[in-house]
């Protein structure tokens, strides 16, 4: 039987992250770690099978360094004994290319200090390989990884960002002078 | 509140009209008033295109069925949910949308701007605040131009054409107060004829006949006015020949209409509008509207809560839709009362009130509008007030409003009522009771006007 952590149980994991997987990834010969021969070394241990040759291309030079690093922390978080037990095949390209976005609206250290970061990555890796943290509903799941989601809340602040700017712009134009002038008006109102 | 101020060249604003010969006629003429303002309609080709468009619509365009909505709305609300901040948060289907309230848009007005709006198209108008506080209503040129158009469709189904063209003036704006803009201009949608704003007030004229003088020469296809104005002109008697009389702003009375259709030969249409959408409905017997705009729909809403009234119930006209992009409405409560009927697949707006002139009377006994002492009283920002005048021309006057001194207020009166005028006046800070921010009200009654 499968146990499900909750999500409790994933942030304190997360957070628990040891500072070797936090060290510069290796790249154009500077940094500590070889990222992409970490990833294959959590595939091997996860599928179960140690000898396996080589299976996930990361092209490592074609990455932020704020992206390889979220990569190490993901390869932590799924050092968690759940994935073990569940089957991997999920573990594809889609997913670990899928970081390079959100990986350059945070800074790498807040996925395993920052509370609400570890739970929004947590969520983000159970959603992805299709798990429900213990405890609750796919909705109420999904409601509180909207609540946690990076992406989402930077576009609400872009969006009010535009806003302001057009209410700013709009307000601009009502002092114009041209535009006080008006128009004909043709009767009373 | 910032004054309009003529800043335009005149290409600026006929970008399409070539020929400006007329427009100097119009303003050198030896009789002409002494304008003070420059005005144009601001059509460029991409505009007036709009504007043809708009009319193809009005002609074509049915309206509602009676406990139906517009085939229009869901179209419309879904763009306003889409493309205006104020309503983005709204949920869909329009009995679910709030009632919108015209201090909501007098406080935030570019929270009402489409996002599809270019701001340099936006034009600003300040109303005077005869029914409510001063706001600033923003539209454009196009939304401007369709008064026309509006106009058009209400004298066709009378067999009335405007003829327009240079050197025929086709609309006359008559005003009667002490103070307002006033030009000669020209209208692109009417191929280049004359439009003029003049004021009745001797002080506006070089000499006291050019005022009739100047109305008889250029003899204007439609005088548009307010009831009180008309009287006004009426008593001047100018041997002119409109084609009709668009009378608005307030209820014009039957015994009125039948002097000013007896007078100038002509039918007089009295017209129910807002700054916020322009035209609504036009009456040619009294307290009966019919609705003029199938682009416009009209709910009659419950005073205190959105509820819909049923078909013949009273309650507040409201509005939705209308073509300025700079102000869609989504029901939208004007602040007039009336029940909606309707009759031959047409709705009518029925006992509308809310709009009943009130009799203002001078030390010397001359008639003031109450649009003089709207604007008089703009000065002070007040949130609201209410003026009564007794049947022995006492002002009482009740104000909420940090700024005002009562020194300044009875100062206002003596200006336009004359030295003389007894006020009291009382000033209560902020903290205003809620209801209508603007009342006026009078023991004189439009009988003593001869309305």
């Amino acid at each position: 039987m499968i146990i499900v952590p909750t999500i409790s149980e994933m942030i304190h994991h997360i957070k628990r992250c040891p500072p070797e997987f936090l060290a510069p990834p290796l790249q154009r010969g500077r940094g500590e770690i070889h990222t992409e021969a970490l990833v294959n070394d959590i595939f091997r241990m996860l599928s179960g099978n140690p000898a396996s040759p080589k299976r996930i291309e990361l092209s490592t030079a074609k990455r932020s360094p704020a992206e390889l690093s979220l990569i190490q922390i993901c390869c932590w978080a799924l050092s968690h004994p759940f994935f073990g037990q569940i089957d991997c095949g999920w573990l594809t390209d889609v997913f670990w290319s899928q970081l390079g976005g959100i990986a350059a609206l945070v800074k790498t250290e807040l996925w395993v200090t920052d509370e609400e970061r570890a739970e929004e990555l947590a969520r983000m890796i159970l959603k992805c390989c299709g798990y429900v943290p213990a405890g609750e509903t796919p909705e109420e799941a999904l409601d509180r990884f909207d609540s946690v989601n990076t992406v989402k809340r930077m576009k609400v602040i872009e969006e009010s960002r535009a806003a302001n700017e057009r209410a700013q712009a709009i307000r601009r134009q009502m002092a114009e002078q041209r535009a006080r002038e008006a128009a004909n008006v043709y009767g009373r109102e | 509140m910032m004054k309009p101020v003529a800043v335009l060249s005149d290409s600026e604003r006929f970008p399409l009209i070539e020929d400006l010969g007329f427009l100097k006629e119009l303003r050198q003429d030896s009789s002409a008033p002494i304008f003070n303002f420059g005005s144009g309609d601001r059509l460029t080709s991409d505009k007036l295109a709009q504007v043809d468009n708009y009319a193809a619509r009005m002609r074509a365009q049915q309206f509602w069925q009676k406990g139906a909505q517009p085939d229009w709305l869901p179209e419309f609300l879904d763009w306003c949910r889409a493309t205006v901040p104020a309503y983005r948060s709204y949920q869909p289907g329009i009995l679910q949308m709030p009632s919108l309230h015209r201090e909501q848009i007098a406080s935030t007005p570019w929270q009402y701007v489409s996002d599809e709006c270019v701001a340099d198209d936006m034009l600003v108008y300040n109303t005077s605040g005869s029914t409510g506080a001063p706001m600033d209503v923003l539209f454009d040129a196009v939304s401007q131009a369709a008064w026309i158009v509006q106009l058009e469709s209400i004298l066709a189904a009378d067999g009335i054409g405007l003829e327009g063209g240079p050197g025929r003036v086709s609309i006359c704006l008559v005003c009667n107060q002490e103070s307002t803009l006033t030009y000669a201009s020209l209208s692109t949608w009417l191929r280049g004829a004359g439009i003029l704003k003049i004021n009745l007030n001797p002080a506006d004229w070089r000499k006291p006949q050019d005022c009739v003088c100047y109305l008889e020469k250029h003899d204007p296809e439609i005088l548009t006015g307010d009831p009180f104005t008309f009287l006004a002109l009426a008593e001047k008697a100018p041997a002119i020949h409109p084609k009709a009389l668009v009378s608005s702003a307030m209820t014009l009375h039957a015994g009125l209409r039948q002097r000013l259709e007896s007078q100038f030969k002509c039918p007089v249409y009295d017209i129910y509008s807002l700054t916020e959408c322009r035209m609504i409905a036009v009456a040619r017997e009294v307290g009966v509207y019919r609705l003029i705009r199938p682009d416009l729909y009209v709910e009659i809403l419950h005073p205190d809560k959105d509820e819909v009234l049923r078909e013949g119930e009273r309650g507040e006209i409201t509005v939705t839709g209308g073509i300025n992009p700079f102000l869609p409405l989504v029901r939208y409560r004007s602040g007039d009362y009336g029940s909606l009927r309707h009759d031959n697949g047409v709705p009518y707006l029925h006992d509308l009130s809310g709009r009943a002139p009130v009799v203002f009377v001078a030390a010397d006994g001359n008639f003031i509008n109450n649009v003089d002492i709207s604007r008089a009283l703009c000065e002070f920002a007040l949130a609201g007030f209410s003026l009564h005048q007794r049947k022995d021309r006492m002002l009482e006057f009740s104000a909420w409003g940090e700024e005002a001194s009562e020194a300044d207020v009875r100062r206002v009166f003596a200006n336009l009522f004359g030295p003389s005028v007894v006020c009291k006046i009382k000033i209560m800070g902020a903290g205003m009771p809620e209801g209508k921010k603007v009342q006026y009200s009078s023991e004189f009654s439009e009988t003593d006007a001869c309305l």
